[in-house]
């Protein structure tokens, strides 16, 4: 047997945004196989209260890109003596992602914010290697393809939603991925960010089988 | 998987990804199994019957590849149809089981079908596990499938010598419940099979401990 | 994908309602990323009441195809009675199982009305495992984003009409991210007072 570096951790994340509020939601359980670890492991990182992080993948490359973003955050916010905004954090994601481009962190992700120079909220997604795409919503993980054609058609070419029916689509849409797909399940946080508010972090709970 | 690999067609067949027990109480014999089927990581079927019929006296629990459990069960319960029509009398159990592992071993594992077969004939209670290769095992209370483990432990626990057909039931319910929880390839609800001296009692989706544990939409 | 399965690419899902069952698929016939045709039918209506959809490899389909109408033809002559759709179900999957270890490359669907009236929807992989407790199935390329579809906006005892509008927007919705299928589809729609065929606009890409 040789040495593997990566491992499968499973979970789904999914976000939405409108134009003021912005949904971010990730189930809690990890696993490896066949083989639930635990059942209460967020998906879902808070650097301040404007960004939050949704991660799919590797939990051990999370939490290494976790910590390697919280400390390049700090070196920025003591530098700049101001906070750190969304746009400035994608794209410090995008660099540490690309940074390790031939032994990448096998996370997915998925970047959720309010900025606060315009008050507008936005989603960024990810491959593992750092390409970054602004989205009006996005989801990442195993129940990704079970779960964007939900938001596709429920979303696309429509005027923006409010918070609520947005809310609603996403835990139909996570629903599916919940029903369906064996490495989503337990719990579903749902944090719920607005310009100059508190997030809302609210949970569901999901299969356990 | 690595079946698959050796017939060179990519992993696309369903599979029952699974837990299934059989437990011997005084008497008789009690079947369990859960009801999730997979194609990779994606459940195909969220109540499927893993329960085949051998004859009046003896059924089957299949887990592996969907389509080798149902052929070989089929091809089975009918050889022992015929068998049943040569002598005039009720099949033995190990009728069964020797035809499965006959059939099992000529195509040397290729078949991948992992069986528990139960009965009572005039000889009494029967249990056995039949694997893929042809290997079979005789024990009073035994477990396949990917959840396995999580059941056999529950098994080990609780069963003894002498335990009522009630007795018997819920313990195989119990070993399955643990398999449906920590077995990712094994899901939603149990069905249970009894076969005593008083005949067969099939009990579908007895328990629903999947698919009760989702929770109402709460947001 | 190199996978033989998604070489031609395919989108089928099948539905059950109330009183009516319906077949939605899409049009494309390609090879790997190139798009070769934008026509070829995948859903093959073998008796009055009896529609079998076929998704991946396209010889496969047409080959099994061909030898589904030869059978159910035969059986009809013989019996002067028409094959109901669980008899179709169970003959295709002993179709495909004899070939167990050289199989056809094709994921059916069975979905029919019975003598009774009854709405009958069957799935099963390449070696004739079948499934058919559910009340809705996704096969081909886009089974997975198919089924996400189906798992949001099934509900129990759909009229016909309800049916038709439902399996349009999955087949919409699940062809939509998957590069394999798409260029149109068409709803086949079976209720007690025949066949309706239609064909839905879509992305043509």
């Amino acid at each position: 047997m040789s040495f593997s570096p990566y491992t499968d951790n499973g979970g789904t994340c999914v976000a939405i945004a409108g134009p003021d509020y912005v949904l971010i939601a990730g189930d809690t359980r990890m696993s490896d196989g066949y083989n639930i670890l635990h059942r209460d492991i967020p998906k879902l990182s808070q650097f301040n209260e404007n960004i939050v992080m949704g991660t799919a993948g590797m939990h051990a490359d999370m939490i290494g890109l976790r910590k390697e973003l919280g400390i390049r955050q700090q070196e920025y916010e003591y530098q700049a003596r101001t906070k750190m905004g969304v746009a400035a954090f994608a794209q410090l994601l995008a660099t540490t992602l690309y940074n390790r481009r031939f032994f990448p962190f096998y996370t997915f992700n998925i970047l959720a914010g309010v900025d606060t120079k315009d008050n507008t909220c936005a989603i960024y997604t990810y491959d593992a290697v750092g390409c970054v795409l602004k989205a009006p919503y996005a989801a990442s993980g195993a129940g990704e393809s079970l779960v964007l054609p939900v938001l596709d058609a429920e979303l696309k070419a429509r005027d923006p939603v409010t918070a609520e029916e947005a809310k609603r689509v996403l835990t139909a849409a996570f629903r599916a991925a919940d029903e369906r797909e064996i490495s989503t399940g337990d719990t579903l946080m749902i944090w719920t960010m607005r310009p100059g508010q508190e997030i809302v972090k609210e949970t569901m709970p999901l299969r356990r089988d | 998987m690595a079946t698959e690999a050796m017939a060179g067609v990519p992993s696309k067949f369903r599979k029952t990804g699974t837990t299934i027990v059989g437990v011997l109480f005084e008497g008789g014999v009690a079947l369990c199994s859960d009801t999730r089927a997979t194609a990779g990581n994606i459940v195909v079927d969220k109540n499927c019957l893993k329960q085949h019929y051998i004859a009046d006296n003896v059924w089957c629990l299949g887990a592996g590849t969907a389509a080798d459990t149902e052929a070989v069960t089929m091809q089975i319960s009918h050889e022992l149809r015929l068998l049943q029509f040569e002598t005039g009398r009720v099949v033995p159990v190990t009728a069964a089981i020797t035809a499965m592992k006959r059939h099992l071993w000529k195509y040397q594992g290729h078949v991948s079908a992992a069986l528990i077969c139960g009965g009572v004939d005039s000889t009494g209670a029967h249990l056995s596990s039949v694997w893929p290769h042809g290997s079979t095992d005789s024990l009073p209370f035994l477990t396949m499938g990917s959840g396995c483990l999580a059941a056999l432990s529950v098994l080990e626990r609780g069963w003894r010598r002498g335990l009522t057909k009630e007795e018997g039931v819920s313990l195989g319910i119990e070993a399955v419940k643990a398999g449906i929880f920590n077995d990712m390839g094994s899901g939603s609800n149990v069905d249970v099979v009894i076969i005593d001296g008083e005949g067969t009692e099939r009990r579908r989706n007895t328990v629903k401990p999947g698919t009760e544990s989702r929770g109402a939409d709460v947001l | 994908m190199g996978d033989i399965f998604s070489m031609n690419g395919s989108a089928i899902v099948g539905m059950a309602g109330k009183d009516s069952v319906a077949i939605a698929t899409d049009l494309r016939y390609g090879n790997s990323y190139q798009t070769i045709g934008t026509n070829m039918r995948k859903v093959f209506r073998l008796s009055d009441n009896l529609m079998v959809a076929l998704g991946g490899l396209a010889t496969d389909i047409q080959t099994l195809s061909a030898k589904l109408r030869f059978r159910v033809n035969l059986y009809e002559l013989e019996e002067k009675r028409p094959m109901s759709p669980k008899v179709a179900t169970r003959m295709l999957s002993q179709l495909l199982y004899k070939h167990r270890f050289g199989p056809f490359f094709v994921s059916p669907i069975v979905a029919g009305l019975s003598k009774e009236g009854e709405p009958w929807v069957a799935s099963m992989d390449s070696i004739g495992a079948v499934s058919d407790v559910d009340a809705y199935y996704s096969e081909g390329t886009a089974a997975e984003t198919l089924m996400g579809a189906c798992e949001t906006y099934w509900k129990e005892d759909m009229t016909p009409e309800q049916l038709g509008g439902t399996v349009e927007r999955v087949i919409q919705a699940g062809m939509g991210r998957d590069a394999f299928s798409g260029w149109g589809a068409e709803v086949w729609l079976l209720t007690s007072e025949g066949l309706e065929v239609r064909e839905v606009k879509t992305r043509q890409d």
